[in-house]
């Protein structure tokens, strides 16, 4: 009866474990909602921010950061404008005139927003691929800034699914939260995909559920250091001839029968 | 009984041409021994543009399985090999996609420009290859009109020329782990300890200036690191080549395809020239073929 009774706390410690670690995933589902677009906001000129600059240096010399503090709201009404003057500034170089804004909503923004990308902060990321897709639908309706647009939108949503991909890395179970599911559902829908990282059990189970047993086997022996084979090895020979006891003393009561 | 004899004829042929012959003169597969590892290696040369790639990044947008799209595709060619390409997001590969940037003849597959991958890998339409560093921010591309641009991949803004050049140019890209690239290692000493069995493509020049692309499988359980070294030395050693232009990684874990022909109509059946996985299993494929 001892033995029963042990082998029924296992069960029920291991069915405890498993259940832990179902609930203690974050199911919580409340995302927050969408920005709505304002009207049109009235930041300073562009002008301000060129600093003297012509064509051949304009790249180099416009104050990202200062244009970027200066847009407290960053929307499509002040972006259009800001399009049209420094177009009609520098006309014949219409396309730097686009990297130059899209530098300053990708990588000088980035300076400012850093910070969502240093912990899993899932609501902040949701918000910002919010934002982030608004310039989508910009593109569509503007082929003729199409390539700022899109620009803006990859940027955000590439350091999104690369930040995604990093918190996974970090700790291995936010990837079943509810919305890290939904900002990689969000990304998909967009054809950004990436792989969350799998631990080692991970893969185990994995394997185990498409019956991969070859893979498995080799897997698992390679990356086992000499004492995990050589106690593989000792665990097998006593499981072995722990049948082989059993064998025997069905056999001798079949016998004595 | 004519009839009989054109249709069987007709047979015949068609067997033939799905025999995978090619000229020894520019492919060669052995098994090479050296310093204590095994080596199996196909060395193709380019000379002539007689050996070409074709990559089939992931289904297409129709839903067609990369199996299918080889079985259509390469009914009139003459096969070298076919090998696993990038990684993937996942082991299954029914709904995996390729990790990291890629395009698949034009269209793309995935937007998603990965941090963890050095390299980036254009297979131009015309059956080359060629790799860059995302480092050197120095990507060289030729537009429609044939101007030449260098377009920096980890700028967004330049990336999206990029995606413009590619759709234009029926361009395959994918990204991937870029570990020996213009004659210096790009394999950090504190990378991964795991070990595992590793393909590598390597591109390289000989004294004459002739390119040759070796798919080289190194048997043996090594680091990536370690695995790159050695292949570096055997590469540099065994096949007498100074300049290596870059090596990548082909995925051997999730999807370890791989299959190579003898060039006489069969193929080759050693350990060494076969993958794990199925062909069916494959997510994606790195072809070689000769015209």
């Amino acid at each position: 009866m001892n033995i029963y009774k042990f082998v029924s706390a296992i069960l029920v410690f291991i069915l405890a474990l498993i259940l832990y670690l179902v609930v203690r995933v974050d199911y919580f589902d409340g995302v927050p909602t969408a920005p709505r677009n304002t009207g049109p906001a009235s930041p300073e000129s562009i002008v301000l921010f060129i600093n003297g600059a012509n064509d051949s240096n304009l790249v180099s010399k416009f104050s990202y950061e200062k244009y970027i503090q200066n847009r407290s709201e960053i929307n499509i009404a002040s972006l259009k404008n800001d399009i049209k003057v420094i177009d009609s500034i520098f006309p014949l170089n219409r396309l730097q005139n686009k990297r130059i804004l899209s530098n300053a909503l990708t990588d000088s923004l980035f300076k400012e927003k850093k910070n969502l990308f240093k912990d899993y902060q899932p609501d902040e990321l949701i918000s910002l691929i919010q934002w982030a897709e608004q310039f989508g639908y910009y593109a569509n309706m503007d082929p003729e800034n199409e390539i700022l647009f899109l620009s803006i939108r990859d940027f955000w949503f590439s350091k999104i699914a690369n930040g995604l991909a990093t918190f996974s890395l970090d700790e291995s179970s936010v990837k079943y939260d509810f919305k890290f599911r939904y900002l990689k559902t969000r990304l998909s829908e967009y054809g950004y995909h990436f792989g969350p990282r799998v631990t080692s059990l991970e893969k185990v189970i994995y394997n185990l559920i498409d019956s991969n047993w070859s893979h498995l086997f080799e897997a698992s022996w390679n990356q086992a250091s000499d004492l995990q084979k050589a106690l593989f090895f000792i665990l097998f020979i006593v499981t072995i001839y722990a049948y082989y006891l059993l064998l025997i003393k069905l056999l001798s009561f079949r016998k004595t029968k | 009984m004519k009839v009989l004899i054109f249709v069987t004829s007709m047979i015949v042929a068609s067997n033939l041409s799905m025999a995978q012959t090619f000229d020894s003169r520019y492919v060669q597969s052995q098994i090479i021994p050296y310093e204590g590892e095994t080596y199996s290696i196909v060395d193709m040369s380019r000379k002539d543009n007689r050996v070409k790639v074709k990559y089939f990044a992931a289904k297409d947008y129709n839903g067609t399985s990369v199996q299918e799209r080889f079985a259509s595709w390469s009914r009139s060619k003459n096969i070298i090999l076919y090998s696993s390409g990038t990684y993937m997001t996942k082991c299954d590969a029914s709904i995996a996609l390729p990790d990291g940037l890629c395009i698949d003849t034009g269209e793309m597959v995935n937007n998603e420009f990965s941090n963890k991958f050095g390299g980036i890998v254009i297979v131009q339409a015309t059956g080359g290859v060629v790799a860059s560093s995302l480092k050197e921010r120095n990507l060289n591309i030729v537009m429609s009109d044939n101007t030449s641009k260098t377009v920096d991949l980890n700028n967004s803004f330049d990336r999206s020329v990029f995606y413009s050049w590619a759709e234009q140019m029926d361009a395959t890209v994918f990204q991937t782990h870029l570990l020996y690239y213009k004659n210096q290692s790009m394999v950090f000493s504190n990378s991964s300890p795991e070990k595992a069995k590793r393909r590598f493509l390597v591109v390289g020049k000989d004294e004459d200036g002739v390119v040759h692309h070796y798919v080289v499988y190194l048997y043996a359980d090594n680091t990536l690191k370690d695995a790159t070294d050695k292949v570096v030395k055997f590469i540099k050693n065994r096949r007498d080549i100074e300049d290596i232009v870059f090596i990548i990684n082909l995925d051997t874990g999730c999807q370890d395809v791989y299959k190579v022909w003898n060039g006489k109509g069969g193929v080759r059946s050693e350990v060494e020239y076969k993958g794990k996985t199925p062909f069916d299993n494959a997510a994606n494929l790195l072809v070689y073929y000769f015209e």
